[in-house]
């Protein structure tokens, strides 16, 4: 069995560089782009995690499934087009200037009101 | 109140971690043949389950059948050179719980001294970013890496070890995206809020 590598990768190349291209062109907002790229991640990523932590489970425990080896395809598969949309993750954001909470400034004046990570302390009440 | 919390959790996580290094899932010690599981595994010869046993003990075991077997001395030199052989190859365990909650526990003693204000939110955030990126190319190469194998049908002694670490690596990979989601929450909600 063969894992395509080239079919999943130069596809979901030319579909970013697309993508990219209309919003420095601004046919499409940022919010779009990020938008689609972001839940791309989030399903290749719940699938590809999702089946390899089944996998190594099935391996710690010595269970052999009969969708074993279906679970490992659509692994690699569902891997292949993580890898690349996580670059593509990174490009979006990196040295992308975050959104500056207008009330952050003052959170740095008072740091006992910072709210958890979970909020990510941008709203300070 | 969100301190409390997350010491408790720290609490609670650290002795599954400590305990998930003994291999065995049933908390077995010296399980004799033919074990209790269906993992019962025996590389040593020693007609106890290899999961059941610490490494340490494993050897002295090993060392007391050597000097027991003077006379096979063949058969003993090949069982070790066997125990050497299962040693350099990486064993069938990815250790998923103990790497987990390992990278779960060193995620809330961060968090925990960012809401004491002992750790700085760039800073902090700044680590988990690290962690991911650098779990992600890891992972993300060594799966390259076996794919390229797999379709071109290379076969070689290190097969073994970069699967052993693409696992490995995924797991702090997978932990660390689930870290990132909490860190990033409200920008995950708004993908699907608007």
């Amino acid at each position: 069995m063969t894992y395509d590598l080239i079919t999943i990768s130069i596809p979901l190349i030319l579909t970013y560089c697309a993508s990219y291209i209309l919003y420095r062109k601004n046919h499409i907002k940022r919010s779009l782009h990020i938008r689609l790229w972001n839940i791309l991640i989030l399903i290749t990523f719940l699938v590809s995690a999702g089946a390899g932590l089944t996998l190594i489970s099935l391996v710690e425990y010595g269970i052999a499934l009969p969708i074993s080896q279906t679970l490992l395809y659509w692994h690699i598969e569902f891997g292949i087009a993580m890898f690349w949309i996580a670059i593509f993750h990174i490009h979006s954001y990196w040295k992308y200037p975050q959104k500056q909470d207008p009330k952050e400034s003052s959170s740095k004046k008072e740091p006992s009101n910072k709210k958890s990570a979970g909020n990510k302390g941008r709203k300070v009440n | 109140m969100k301190k409390i919390y997350v010491v408790l959790l720290i609490i609670l996580l650290t002795p599954v971690a400590v305990y998930a290094w003994n291999d065995c899932p049933y908390g077995l010690l010296n399980d004799p043949f033919p074990g209790q599981c269906p993992r019962y595994t025996d590389t040593n010869h020693d007609s106890i389950c290899d999961h059941s046993q610490s490494p340490t003990s494993a050897s002295t075991n090993n060392t007391q059948n050597l000097n027991n077997n003077s006379n096979e001395n063949n058969n003993s030199n090949n069982s070790s050179s066997d125990i050497q052989k299962d040693n350099s190859v990486p064993s069938e365990n990815y250790y998923l719980i103990p790497v987990a909650v390992s990278t779960t526990i060193i995620y809330l003693v961060t968090y925990l001294l960012y809401l004491e204000n002992m750790l700085k939110k760039k800073i902090f955030y700044k680590i988990w970013n690290y962690v991911l990126i650098a779990s992600f190319i890891l992972t993300g190469l060594t799966g390259l890496i076996m794919i390229i194998i797999v379709n071109y049908g290379i076969g070689s002694s290190w097969n073994l070890t970069i699967d052993f670490w693409h696992a490995e690596f995924a797991i702090i990979m997978a932990v660390s995206t689930i870290i990132h989601f909490h860190l990033y929450w409200k920008p995950l909600k708004k993908v699907f809020t608007g």
